[in-house]
């Protein structure tokens, strides 16, 4: 027998205490990513041509290089400039970063599908800019972006196991480690990959139930 | 400059195993889109379960934990592939499940009343898929299949961490050996940020050539 | 005009639903040779159903559809594919929406079907191709593609294009209802002169009351999935029996 259920079982333990680790990853990486991404589309929309230019670029050059070197950029240069930080730390600002790129853009196409005639009504009403934007825009334009959104936090989650390039102990390093040790990878790996499945099924049932509730709503 | 003299060489023979990952794993991926992305529409359950099977459970997981797993438990069933063909067998799984979802929402885009045309032509299912359905889904499959390969270059440099020498690897190789680290990481993001332009406007020209009798007319 | 001999075209106690919704109730119909009917009657009556029903493009829940004699469909058992692909190349259909290949030239779109399915040869299948485009009027568009036509352009080669598969039952669906009005003088010149010229068995579903007076051998007037009343056009136009049919014929004549 190539799988030894006996042997998956003992291993469990470990992967989901590692689990815990890929969570607080994805979670605190995601915190970021949505407030990162709010500044990235800020800066996109700025008056001043410069700003808006370097902010495109920046965006455009993030999301078309891989997240890997991002996360070595990060691991070997943040030392340099005297910030000792945990790899933990380094991993949920490298994805906070990249995916903050994803998530400017959503923002950005969030706010650009609310009607034109919706700002110009709000003007005419001679609302003040502050709700303007609190009270007509925003209600509008972020819930169509929530679905995507969520897909891009199940993206994110599974680009957690990248961490483990930076010696982070989610559950890809811890399984690796297991496997290092006993010589038998293919119940820790699998079980890792069985538990990714798992929670990126849910998650994508639960983005789709969220989107068929609003979409019955309009 | 001799910073590019003592770099640019290493780098652009990992760029060379880079761009053979990413030849290679499209070909597969392409191939696996289209089976799978036919194989979902299928009304026969024989078909449409392992398409489904397949694409669910290799988008559901990480492609890290993919290609590890793959690398390590290919061999316990007697399969033993050199690092480059598992980047390419895993990339391609991977990116050709994302793949068979752009086929599929792509055949299902073309109006009902084509299929009906056809068969009131006397066309069988086969004929009319490959003569009228397909010519018509395929400028619609083009631009989403320009962002897959994208991220298929992206993904390439997780191959790194099973010890192949694309580009990746090869920067993280140079940085060892001369601690130059921002530029050379900069170097390396510049030429995947190139790569990544250079494989968007070969998709563009081919979305040209399949659109070309509809331009440029009244 | 019809012959007494057995109907072309026959549907027997027919119900077909969709979900929850009964659309045909019971449909009885007979199509004779070379015979032109038109089908009218309030929008949901079911009467396209019935020429989809014909070119196997809906299924039956119950009753039987003959072609020829043969059986498509035999108290809500359909014939096995080859036997409906053999009855079904009788057939041929023109849809409100044209549905023209909009990856194909006009010329490709009428030689596609006779070359793939009939396997005749490129020349041939050109040469009937052109003819056509000459019969209805279009021998100079024959390397044009689609979006370049109007409206009554596209269903005229529409019509070409059903042609070339020869059928002796051909089916039109509203084929009118979609072109603007100045457009629709073209397509009727075309099936009254497919009318005169062929003995092609006709039934059309159609909004063009003064047309199938003047074109059909009968109307039949259908509301809520079967046949009302049916009779030659002056009788049925002039002096309607049943009350449906007059309410019917009052609306659309009040307009």
């Amino acid at each position: 027998m190539i799988w030894s259920w006996e042997y998956a079982f003992e291993v469990l333990p470990e992967l989901l205490a590692a689990f815990a680790v890929t969570l607080e990853a994805t979670l605190a990486g995601f915190a970021l990513a949505l407030v990162l991404g709010l500044v990235w589309a800020i800066a996109r929309m700025a008056p001043l041509r410069w700003v808006s230019r370097t902010a495109s670029a920046w965006i455009e050059l993030v999301r078309s290089t891989p997240l890997l070197i991002q996360l070595y950029f990060l691991y070997y240069v943040l030392p340099e400039y005297g910030l000792t930080l945990s790899p933990l730390v380094i991993g949920v600002f490298a994805l906070g970063m990249h995916y903050g790129c994803y998530t400017a853009e959503v923002y950005r196409a969030g706010i650009e599908a609310v009607p034109r005639g919706q700002w110009e009504a709000a003007r005419a009403l001679n609302l003040p800019r502050r709700a303007v934007w609190l009270r007509v825009v925003l209600p509008q334009a972020i819930p169509p972006t929530l679905p995507v959104l969520g897909n891009y936090l199940i993206a994110m989650f599974k680009d957690t196991p990248l961490l483990a390039a930076i010696t982070v102990m989610e559950m890809l390093q811890t399984a690796k480690l297991i496997g290092a040790g006993s010589f038998r990878y293919l119940e820790p790996l699998t079980i890792t990959g069985v538990v990714f499945l798992v929670v990126s099924l849910a998650a994508s049932s639960a983005i789709r139930l969220l989107e068929n509730r609003h979409a019955v709503r309009r | 400059m001799a910073f590019l003299q003592t770099h640019l060489p290493a780098l652009l023979d990992g760029l060379r195993t880079t761009l053979q990952l990413t030849v290679g794993g499209a070909l597969l991926a392409a191939a696996l889109a289209a089976v799978a992305g036919l194989g979902r529409r299928s009304p026969r359950r024989l078909c449409r379960w392992p398409a489904n099977v397949y694409v669910e459970v290799f988008r559901g997981t990480s492609a890290l934990v993919q290609l590890f797993w793959f690398y390590f438990a290919l061999p316990l069933f007697g399969v033993s592939l050199p690092a480059l063909a598992t980047g390419v067998l895993v990339l391609g799984l991977n990116s050709g499940a994302y793949g068979a979802e752009v086929v599929r929402s792509a055949i299902a885009a073309v109006p009902a009343g084509q299929w009906e045309a056809a068969r009131a032509l006397q066309l069988d299912e086969r004929q009319a898929l490959f003569r009228v359905i397909l010519p018509q889904a395929l400028p619609m499959m083009l631009p989403p299949a320009g962002n897959l390969l994208v991220e298929l270059l992206k993904n390439t440099a997780l191959v790194s961490l099973i010890t192949l020498s694309e580009l990746t690897f090869t920067a993280q190789v140079q940085r060892a050996a001369t601690l130059e680290t921002v530029p050379l990481f900069a170097l390396t993001l510049a030429i995947y940020f190139a790569a990544a332009q250079v494989l968007l406007a070969g998709v563009r020209r081919l979305e040209r050539h399949v659109t070309r009798h509809r331009r440029g007319r009244a | 005009m019809p012959s007494a001999a057995e109907p072309v075209l026959e549907f027997s106690g027919v119900v077909k639903r969709f979900g929850e919704h009964t659309v045909l109730d019971g449909f009885d119909f007979a199509l004779g040779g070379g015979e032109k009917v038109a089908l009218i009657g309030p929008s949901g009556s079911g009467k396209s159903t019935v020429l989809r029903i014909a070119m196997t493009l809906e299924d039956v829940q119950a009753g039987s559809v003959r072609v020829h004699g043969g059986d498509l469909w035999r108290d809500g058992v359909p014939a096995g594919p080859a036997r409906m692909r053999e009855l079904r190349a009788h057939l041929g259909m023109v849809f409100q929406h044209f549905h023209l290949f909009p990856h194909l030239s006009v010329l490709d779109n009428l030689t596609l079907a006779p070359r793939l399915a009939k396997r005749a040869d490129a020349a041939a299948a050109r040469n009937t191709a052109l003819e056509l485009l000459a019969r209805v009027g279009l021998e100079d568009k024959a390397d044009a593609w689609p979006d370049q036509l109007s409206g009554g352009q596209k269903q005229r080669v529409a019509i070409a294009r059903a042609l070339a598969m020869r059928p002796d039952i051909m089916l039109f669906d509203e084929v009118t209802s979609a072109l603007d009005p100045e457009m629709v003088g073209e397509v009727l010149d075309v099936l009254r002169e497919l009318g005169r010229t062929t003995d092609m068995s006709m039934l059309l579903v159609t909004h063009e009351m003064d047309f199938a007076r003047r074109f059909a051998d009968r109307v039949a007037f259908m509301d809520g999935g079967r046949i009302v009343e049916e009779g030659p056009p002056a009788a049925l136009f002039d002096a309607p029996k049943e009350e449906r049919t007059q309410q019917f014929l009052s609306r659309v004549r009040a307009r």
